[in-house]
C-alpha cells in the first residue's frame, strides 16, 4: 500500500500530531518529542497547510465508504515543510482514534535552494507591486512576502546617484532591513544604518556597480567579516546569521536603480541557481515598479514646480500692474476732476513708463529661461574689462541695496578678458540682486579679478551676511524655479541662479556656493577670459582647482 | 484736512495720525503714497514688517496698509507682533496682496480689510475711508 521507507506519523481528529516515529522529527527540524500534540499545518508552508487539510478531508470521507468500497486507496499530496524540505504524505484513516489519521511521509528530492511556490510568490508580489505608487512603500511590501520562505532576512538598497561608469561607485542608500524574525526585527533596523560599500569587490556594491546578479551558495566567516564595515556591524550581522545570500539588481531602461539582497541564515537553508532565477524574475518586476513609481515621482515634481512658478509668476508680473493701474486711474481722476496740474500729471505718465519697463524687464527674464533651456543662448563678445563691468553693476543695484539697509564694498582688479557685456552683467547682477534679497540688511563685498592660480580665469564672488542655505538645499538652489527661502516671504522668479549657472556653462565657465545658515553665502562665478581660447588642459585645471 | 466723529464718541484728526503704508516694493509704495495723499492723507511707508514696528515707536497712525510677502518681516509676523502689543492692537489694518488665495488665510490675522493687487483706486479710497470710519 505505502511503499517504504515512509515514515509515521498519526494525527487526531484536530490534525495534531499524537504519535510520530523518531526519524520523521528530522524532516521537520525538530525533537519528536516537541512536535507531539503540535498542528500539522502549522508544521507547513502557508499553501501547503491548506492542501493537507483538503488531504485529511478526503481521507475522512473514504473511512465513511463501506468497507467493500475499493475507494479506501490511500489519497497523497506533495508538501513543502516550513523550511522549504518537500515531503510527500499520504493519509488514511487511523482505525485506532476516532477520526483520527495516519500519515505516512516520504522525503521528496530536494532541489538545491529554498524551493518556494514560484509562481504563487511571483503573484502575490505583483500584486503588492502594483499596490502603490511610491516605490519605497512597495519594496518595503516585497520584502515583507519574500520573508517567510524565500529568505530569513533581506535588504533593499537604491542608487541616488549612479557613478558615470562601471568602474566608478554609486551613492547608496539603504531603504530597508528586515527579518523573518519579529524578535530580531530591532537588530534589522540597526543593520539598516551601515549602507553597503559602494566600492565593494562583492555583495551590493559590486552589484550596484555592474548591474549583475550574485549567488553565494555558501558564505564562511571568513567571507562574512571581509564584508562588514567594523565590529559592531559584525556582531550585528551575525545575530542576522548570514550562511547563503542572493542580490539581485533592480532594473529598468538600462539603468540599475538598486538592489535587492536575500539572506539564509540560522534557518540553515542554501539557495541554489533556481532561486537566483527566481530573484531575477521578482527583481524585473520590482525595478518596473520602481522606475514607474520614480517617473510618476518625477513628472509630479515638475508639475509642482511648475504650479510653483506661475503663481510665483503672477505675484510678479502683478506687482508692476498695481503701480501702473494705480498711477493711471489717479492721472484719470486728476483729468476728470478738471484739476489738473501739467507737472504732477508728467510725473505720473513717467512713472507708468518705468512700470511697463519693470513688466518688460520680468517677461523678458521669462523668456529668457524658455530660450536657455531650448540651449539657444548666443554669446556676442568683445574685449572688456571685468572690473570695469563689476563696477557698472554694482553702481546699478547700489539703490536696491540701500533700500534693502546693505553696503556694497567692491574689490575689483582690472582683468582683460573677451566676453559677453550682457550676460556677464547678467551674472554679476543675478548674484548681487540675490545677496541683497537674502542678506538681511547686512554688508555684502564683492570681489572681481583674475582667479588666484588659475592663468586664463577670471573670479568674481559674491559674499552676503545673510540667512545663508541649509545645506540639504544647495543642491537644489540653480535649479529652475527654485528658492531655498521659505517662498511666501520672499518674492521673485526663482529663476536668477538657474540663468547664472546656465549662462556660465555657455561661457565655459562655472559656479560654487558655500554657505552656512546664519552666517551668509559665498558665489563665486569662475570664468575663462577667453571662451575661445581655453583648451581642455585649462578647463580640468579650473575643475581641479574648484573642488579643492 | 477731514474730521472723522464716529457715533459722536471720538474725534480723530487725521492731521496727526496718517497712514502708514508697509510694502516692500518701492514702485508700489510710492503709487500707493501719491493716490493717498493726493487725497488728503497724510502717509508714510516703509519697506517691512520690522521697519514699520520701528516706527510705530515714535507714533501711531490711523490705519495701516499691509502687504503680506516681504522680506525681513511679513504681513503675517507684523500683524502677530501688532495683535501682541496693547497700544497697537486696536489700529485698522487693511491688507494688500497679490495672492487670491491669501484671503482665505486671513482668519487668524482677526479683523482687517483685503484689497487684491492689482488695487482699483476706487476701492481703495471707499475701503480706507470706511475702515477710518469705524
Amino acid at each position: 500500500m505505502i511503499a517504504a521507507p515512509s515514515l509515521v506519523v498519526t494525527l487526531d481528529a484536530a490534525g495534531r500530531i499524537t504519535g510520530i516515529q523518531p526519524q520523521a522529527g528530522a524532516l521537520f527540524q525538530a525533537e519528536p518529542a516537541a512536535l507531539l500534540g503540535m498542528p500539522l499545518a502549522a508544521l507547513l508552508q502557508e499553501e501547503s497547510a491548506e492542501r493537507l487539510l483538503g488531504l485529511l478531508e478526503r481521507a475522512r470521507a473514504a473511512r465513511d465508504l463501506p468497507k467493500d468500497a475499493d475507494l479506501r486507496a490511500p489519497v497523497s499530496e506533495k508538501l513543502l515543510t516550513s523550511a522549504g524540505q518537500p515531503i510527500e504524505v499520504s493519509a488514511v484513516p487511523w482505525l485506532a482514534a476516532p477520526g483520527g489519521l495516519a500519515l505516512a511521509l516520504r522525503p521528496g528530492a530536494a532541489a538545491p535552494g529554498v524551493a518556494v511556490d514560484a509562481d504563487r510568490f511571483l503573484s502575490q508580489a505583483q500584486t503588492l507591486l502594483s499596490s502603490s505608487l511610491d516605490y519605497r512603500t512597495t519594496l518595503t511590501n516585497l520584502v515583507q512576502v519574500a520573508l517567510p520562505h524565500f529568505a530569513d532576512w533581506c535588504a533593499v538598497d537604491m542608487v541616488t546617484a549612479p557613478g558615470a561608469n562601471k568602474t566608478e561607485a554609486p551613492q547608496i542608500r539603504r531603504l530597508v532591513v528586515a527579518h523573518r524574525d519579529p524578535a530580531l526585527a530591532e537588530v534589522a533596523a540597526r543593520v539598516q544604518g551601515f549602507p553597503p560599500d559602494p566600492e565593494a569587490r562583492a555583495g551590493v556594491g559590486k552589484v550596484l556597480r555592474t548591474g549583475e546578479a550574485e549567488l553565494c551558495a555558501d558564505i564562511s566567516e571568513q567571507e562574512t567579516e571581509a564584508s562588514v564595515r567594523d565590529p559592531e556591524h559584525l556582531r550585528l550581522v551575525q545575530e542576522l546569521g548570514v550562511r547563503s545570500a542572493l542580490c539581485v539588481p533592480l532594473q529598468a531602461r538600462g539603468r540599475t536603480l538598486g538592489a535587492i539582497t536575500f539572506v539564509l541564515g540560522h534557518s540553515g537553508r542554501r539557495y541554489g541557481p533556481a532561486d537566483l532565477a527566481l530573484a531575477r524574475d521578482l527583481a524585473g518586476r520590482a525595478a518596473l515598479a520602481v522606475d514607474n513609481a520614480l517617473l510618476y515621482e518625477e513628472s509630479r515634481e515638475a508639475v509642482r514646480a511648475r504650479e510653483a512658478f506661475l503663481s510665483i509668476a503672477a505675484h510678479e508680473l502683478r506687482g508692476p500692474l498695481t503701480p501702473l493701474q494705480l498711477q493711471l486711474q489717479l492721472a484719470l481722476r486728476s483729468l476728470r476732476s478738471g484739476r489738473t496740474n501739467t507737472e504732477a500729471l508728467q510725473e505720473q505718465i513717467l512713472s507708468c513708463e518705468r512700470h511697463v519697463r519693470r513688466l518688460g524687464r520680468l517677461i523678458q527674464a521669462l523668456l529668457e529661461v524658455s530660450r536657455i533651456a531650448a540651449g539657444r543662448l548666443e554669446l556676442v563678445t568683445e574685449d572688456l574689462d571685468l572690473a570695469q563691468v563689476a563696477r557698472d553693476v554694482v553702481t546699478r543695484y547700489t539703490p536696491e541695496a540701500d533700500a534693502a539697509g546693505s553696503t556694497v564694498e567692491l574689490a575689483a582688479s582690472s582683468c582683460p578678458g573677451r566676453w559677453d557685456r550682457l550676460r556677464l552683467e547678467q551674472v554679476i547682477g543675478n548674484l548681487l540682486h540675490n545677496a541683497i534679497k537674502y542678506g538681511r540688511g547686512r554688508p555684502i563685498r564683492v570681489d572681481s579679478g583674475p582667479a588666484p592660480g588659475l592663468m586664463g580665469w577670471a573670479l568674481v564672488r559674491v559674499q552676503d551676511q545673510g540667512e545663508g542655505i541649509a545645506a540639504e538645499n544647495l543642491p537644489r538652489i540653480f535649479e529652475r524655479f527654485e528658492r531655498a527661502g521659505a517662498p511666501r516671504r520672499v518674492g521673485g522668479l526663482g529663476l536668477g541662479l538657474h540663468i547664472v549657472k546656465q549662462i556660465l556653462e555657455a561661457m565655459g565657465g562655472r559656479i560654487e556656493v558655500r554657505s552656512q545658515v546664519g552666517l551668509g553665502s559665498v558665489f563665486s562665478a569662475l570664468i575663462p577670459c577667453d571662451e575661445a581660447s581655453v583648451r581642455p588642459h585649462l578647463q580640468a585645471q579650473a575643475q581641479g582647482g574648484a573642488r579643492a | 484736512m477731514e474730521q472723522i466723529a464716529p457715533h459722536g464718541a471720538t474725534t480723530l484728526t487725521l492731521e496727526e495720525r496718517g497712514i502708514l503704508v508697509i510694502e516692500d516694493d518701492l514702485d508700489i509704495r510710492e503709487a500707493l503714497l501719491a493716490v493717498l495723499a493726493d487725497e488728503g492723507y497724510k502717509v508714510i511707508g516703509v519697506a517691512n514688517g520690522r521697519e514699520a514696528l520701528q516706527h510705530l515707536e515714535r507714533g501711531q497712525p490711523a490705519l495701516i496698509l499691509l502687504d503680506l510677502m516681504m522680506p525681513v518681516m511679513d504681513g503675517w509676523q507684523f500683524r502677530e507682533a501688532q495683535q501682541r502689543d496693547k497700544r497697537l492692537r486696536e489700529i485698522p489694518v487693511v491688507v494688500i496682496s497679490a495672492d487670491s488665495e491669501a484671503r482665505q488665510k486671513l482668519g487668524v490675522m482677526g479683523d482687517v480689510g483685503f484689497l487684491r493687487k492689482p488695487i482699483e483706486l476706487d476701492l481703495l479710497l471707499d475701503e480706507v475711508a470706511r475702515r477710518l470710519r469705524r
